[in-house]
């Protein structure tokens, strides 16, 4: 593929549908879409029309009911479930809506999981994870169990996670969701200013339609369609 | 809206099938086991009852005397001196139909009892054998009472032995072969009279003295004497010395008796899987409440009571404990039929014989098995359902996170187990407490340790973390701390486990230890090289004699070196019976004496002289006599008192022996006769040929049994296994239900940690790397369950062998314990656990990671 280079997501008539009852639901109905390396996306849109579904599928952890999804130039649909997680394990970060941290490691090991995942372990590894903690301001917090920090410290340790294997592409839904306009600002710039020197891409989910304007492209999903929005003022 | 409410509920616990499936089941299990062992025992012994009781008729009192017999005058003079009353003589003993080859006849080598009655008084005492009763008795009547040799039999017993009227029948009583004819074959009318006939050979008087040799004698009198005490008081004072007067209720009370401290301790084993069944309940109580904190939450917000919330939770407990039970008492119906073979068998080689082959479905039994399901599935839930309607009802993470393992509930558990522990060692120190106390203390102390399970987890965890992520990295680490995070349910799996498993230990252990001390004693104690005796049987004791013909001619024959003889005899002290044997005393039999409060010196020479007895450990235990002491005796004199020497170690039997030197017994019984002899081989004679050569020597019509010292030791060992080979039953049930257990928890957390693993494997953990997660911890908790099983299992063990052989039997036994037993059970719980955790372990890793990140 000519364009892996620059395309690093792409999907084509992409469909998910949920049985309910009788009925199906179509979640997303022929969804288009690519992802360019380095870019900064940003998903909107009201709740339940897909927002978690859409990152699902690029991560692979679900899978699409019709048309396809290549990520980093493998088609998800073809290759195997282990292949999707290795695949996810190597090149993907992640930041989900709710439970994010797991909750038995301290903040350091559970920085130190998706490295030791990847065959990364030793002083590196620990001197990686101090240095994103520390970016994050949690510096202190290295031996703290999860459940001792609060929402909005919680969703930057997962930040820093999401970057400790140095991933290709980080997909964050509603990472800011518990915070407030202030730190949710700083959050993002956070996740941008680690994610542009090194020409990474991030798709962010977020209600947040102010922090649009840090971004590259702002899609609305709406109905099961994709649409890109114009850049606000 | 409490429909909605109902509703609400039902639809969260329907979501969880399987984890109510295994409570369910778990409950059933410890219900089934309950009931299967008590109606087994019951069933039983209840053959033996009814049977006893349908025979003795309206009869209330016996006149019986020691192995002699009543005179058969005083029945003549007990009728003459008052007319009025009804009274019968009755000639009994056991016999056993066998081939011309002197092998036993019909199913499962029935034990008669052959019952000599002279039917002119049975009007009067046991009408269904007289007149107005069975007609076919009152045909044959004549027929009985003329003609020697002839007896009765009833339809039942004709079809089992195949054989029809005006046949032959050959007999073994005691030690010779008879033979009788059958007269006539009754078809019993009525419940009672099937139950009187049943395995009985019903023969005249005079032929039953015939057949026992008991010529001029009678086993005893029967009377009713209703309750006029004034009457039986002066038949007493009537009595010559050497018979007295009895209740014939007492007789049979002392049989249950007997075998009550067996089925004790079979009951003890079963309520184990019923508390194991507990836990499950317990188990998935809490995990139910616990899934639906977020809806009790919402539904506590929308305005409904905690009452009612504690009502929703109750109902579902009880109908849990209500399937489970219903269930439970069905398959115990089924654990009963098997267990019955097992347990008759074990009645019959200790205590008496029976031949019962159907389980009785006792009422009572079913109502308390019933309600002890009901109650403990009502009792596991109560901690859950007061959790659920708690104060403020715990939002956010459904799982209990790290934070609850710091929390004081550990101590307060450990210390309220250790309060349990310290009740439970009073109850054993006390020896005011009896067997029944001892039996709570050993719940106490299983109790009381589980209350440890959570401290001692955590500990181990904290332990395993550090190695387990060594080896295992991350994984293993998050594996160990998954353990601690999860206290709540892994220590409840733990806990359940642990006390499964630490019965089988506690049983392994104490029949390790019951089986060396047993072998040692055999050893000391079987002093001859040869053994011969007259076949008897009656379970436990040897009554049936040796015609002294052959005593002269077996102890002068050729290879004989020296002799010693035993007469075992039944006698009463104070009302209660006896067992009684007169030994005679050589070298080699004082060696087979290890008295545990006199030296033997002081014993043997005095023990010949006087007027002295030593006892059994069990009789002194029960009796609580021992050296020093003084003990009265019925004999053919009249009652007299004996000085206790010593006592000795002995497991022969669990009421125990009085034993008296022959020369003793000379004094004060008119019995002469020998049960049975031990000879030594001269140097050189090789013991198995000195046997066939004896054998050989002995007519055909003469049943004594020779054997070498080897084959009773083997005959002994068997027996010694048969009576444990219900535990062994009984431990593969509770294993089952730890199992179960297990299981249960597993799914549990499965369930509970199933957005952890679907995170997990969004971050790129692949379903074989989520497996194997699963599985470490698994294996872990398996270790954790064998190692607290280890002192729980060895508490138990102490308990059962110091304490409860001691107060069921008054036996002391050697501690033993090996290492093997021990690792096997450590490795089996590992095994257990991984076996356990195979199911979970896939499951969890095919779970889809898209569904478990949904927020719920
Ligand atoms: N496993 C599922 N089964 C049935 N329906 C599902 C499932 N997962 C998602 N849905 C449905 O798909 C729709 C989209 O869900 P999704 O989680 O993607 O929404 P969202 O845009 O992320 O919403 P929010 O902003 O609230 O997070 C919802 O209507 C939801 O009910
Ligand atoms: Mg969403």
């Amino acid at each position: 593929m000519e364009d892996t280079e620059k395309v690093v997501v792409r999907l084509r008539a992409v469909e998910k549908h949920y049985r309910e009852g009788d009925s199906t639901r179509r979640v997303l109905d022929g969804v288009d879409l690519d992802i360019a390396r380095g870019e900064f996306l940003v998903v909107h849109g009201p709740s339940g029309s897909g927002k978690s579904t859409l990152l699902n599928l690029i991560s692979g952890i679900d899978l699409a009911d019709g048309g396809a999804i290549h990520v980093l130039g493998r088609e998800l649909g073809k290759i195997s479930e282990t292949s999707r997680t290795l695949l996810r394990r190597e090149r993907l970060g992640f930041v989900f809506q709710f439970f994010n941290l797991i909750p038995t490691l301290t903040v350091g090991e559970n920085l130190l999981f998706p490295q030791e995942l990847v065959g990364r372990v030793g002083p590196d590894a620990v001197s990686r994870a101090r240095k994103l903690l520390d970016r994050v301001g949690l510096a202190q917090r290295w031996s703290t169990f999860p459940d001792r920090l609060s929402g909005g410290e919680q969703q930057r340790v997962a930040i820093a996670r999401a970057l400790a294997h140095d991933p290709d592409i980080v997909l964050a839904d509603e990472p800011t969701g518990n915070l407030d306009d202030e730190s949710a600002r700083s959050v993002v710039e956070l996740l941008q200013e680690l994610l542009r020197p090194a020409q990474k891409t991030l798709v962010l989910v977020t209600h947040n339609l102010a922090l649009g304007r840090l971004a590259d492209r702002t899609l609305r999903v709406a109905h099961g369609k994709l649409a890109e929005e114009a850049r606000g003022p | 809206m409490s429909v909605l409410v109902t509703l609400a509920s039902l639809r969260a616990l329907a979501r969880h099938r399987w984890q109510i499936a295994l409570s369910v089941l778990g409950i059933a299990l410890g219900v089934a086991v309950v009931v299967g062992i008590d109606l087994a025992g019951a069933s039983s012994l209840r053959g033996f009852r009814l049977s006893t009781e349908a025979l003795t008729g309206k009869a209330t009192h016996e006149i019986s005397a020691g192995s002699a017999g009543v005179p058969e005058e005083l029945f003549a003079q007990l009728a003459r001196a008052h007319p009025a009353l009804a009274m019968a003589p009755v000639v009994e003993s056991l016999a056993l139909a066998v081939d011309e080859g002197g092998v036993a006849l019909g199913p499962g080598r029935t034990t008669f009892t052959l019952l000599g009655v002279d039917l002119f008084s049975e009007a009067r005492l046991r009408p269904w054998l007289g007149e107005g009763g069975s007609a076919g008795i009152w045909d044959a009547n004549l027929t009985l009472l003329s003609e020697p040799g002839s007896c009765l039999i009833s339809a039942e017993t004709a079809r089992s032995l195949a054989v029809e009227r005006g046949a032959t029948l050959r007999l073994r009583v005691g030690s010779h072969f008879e033979h009788v004819r059958v007269v006539g074959v009754i078809v019993p009318e009525g419940p009672r009279a099937t139950l009187a006939l049943k395995d009985l050979l019903l023969v005249d008087v005079a032929t039953a003295q015939e057949l026992t040799g008991l010529i001029g004698r009678l086993t005893r009198i029967d009377l009713a004497l209703a309750d006029d005490a004034e009457l039986a008081q002066r038949i007493s004072a009537s009595l010559p010395a050497s018979v007295s007067l009895r209740s014939s209720a007492l007789r049979l009370a002392g049989i249950e008796e007997l075998t009550g401290a067996f089925r004790l301790n079979l009951r003890a084993l079963s309520l184990v899987a019923l508390l194991v069944g507990m836990f499950l309940v317990y188990n998935t109580m809490t995990f139910s409440v616990v899934r639906r904190r977020s809806l009790i939450a919402t539904l506590r917000t929308l305005g409904v009571t905690r009452a009612r919330i504690f009502r929703v939770i109750a109902a579902e407990a009880l109908w849990l404990g209500v399937i489970g039970t219903a269930l439970g008492v069905w398959l115990g119906t089924v654990i009963a039929r098997v267990l019955l073979g097992l347990v008759s068998q074990t009645m019959n080689d200790l205590y008496f014989a029976s031949s019962v082959r159907e389980v009785h479905l006792d009422g009572e039994i079913l109502l308390r098995s019933v309600a002890l399901g009901i109650g403990a599935t009502v009792i596991g839930a109560l901690a859950p359902a007061f959790e659920a309607t708690g104060e403020r009802p715990r939002l956010g993470l459904a799982v209990s996170t790290l934070e609850s393992a710091r929390k004081s509930w550990i101590a307060r558990l450990a210390l309220l187990g250790s309060l349990a522990i310290c009740a439970a060692l009073a109850l054993f120190a006390l020896p005011a407490f009896g067997l029944e106390a001892s039996f709570v203390g050993l719940l106490l102390l299983v109790l009381g340790i589980g209350c440890w399970a959570p401290w001692f987890t955590v500990r181990c965890a904290r332990i395993f973390a550090p190695i387990a992520g060594r080896i295992l990295g991350m994984f293993g680490r998050h594996a160990a701390r998954g353990i601690e995070a999860q206290l709540s349910r892994t220590s409840v799996a733990i806990a359940a486990m642990a006390v499964a498993l630490s019965a089988t230990i506690g049983m392994g252990v104490m029949i390790d230890s019951f089986r060396s001390t047993f072998v040692k004693w055999l050893e000391l104690s079987l002093e001859g090289d040869v053994y011969v005796a007259a076949p008897t049987l009656e379970p436990g004791h040897n009554r049936s004699t040796i015609d002294p013909k052959w005593v002269e001619q077996l102890t002068s024959a050729p290879g004989v070196a020296g002799f010693s003889t035993y007469r075992g005899f039944a006698t009463h002290s104070a009302g209660r019976p006896v067992q009684g044997a007169a030994v005679s005393v050589n070298a080699e039999r004082e060696s087979a004496f290890e008295f545990s409060d006199a030296r033997a010196e002081e014993v043997w020479p005095e023990f010949v002289a006087g007027d002295t007895v030593i006892v059994s450990e069990s009789f002194g235990y029960r009796a609580q006599l021992g050296r020093g002491e003084r003990i009265s005796l019925e004999t053919d004199r009249g009652v007299r008192e004996f000085l206790i020497l010593g006592t000795y170690a002995d497991f022969a039997s669990e009421q125990g022996y009085v034993l008296l030197s022959r020369d003793t017994y000379g004094r004060w019984f008119d019995d002469r006769g020998v049960t049975s002899l031990a000879l030594q081989a001269e140097p050189g004679v090789d013991p198995d040929a000195l046997v066939a050569q004896l054998r050989a020597s002995l007519p055909a019509e003469q049943a004594l049994l020779v054997r070498s010292n080897r084959s009773i030791r083997e005959s002994s060992l068997e027996v010694f296994e048969r009576t444990f080979a219900v535990t062994g039953v009984l431990q593969i049930f509770a294993t089952l239900t730890a199992a179960i257990g297990v299981l249960s928890a597993l799914l549990a957390l499965e369930l509970e940690r199933a957005r952890e693993i679907g995170m997990l494997r969004a971050l790129g953990v692949t379903p074989r790397e989520v497996g194997r997660l699963v599985l470490a911890q698994t294996g872990m908790l398996g270790l954790v369950a064998g190692l607290l099983a280890l002192p729980l299992g060895i508490a138990q063990a102490l308990v059962l062998v110091l304490v409860l052989n001691k107060r069921s039997f008054g036996w002391s036994l050697d501690l033993q314990v090996d290492a093997w037993p021990l690792l096997t059970t450590l490795g089996l719980s590992v095994a257990a656990a991984l076996l356990a955790g195979a199911l979970p372990a896939w499951r969890m890793s095919r779970a889809r990671p898209a569904l478990a990140l949904r927020g719920d």
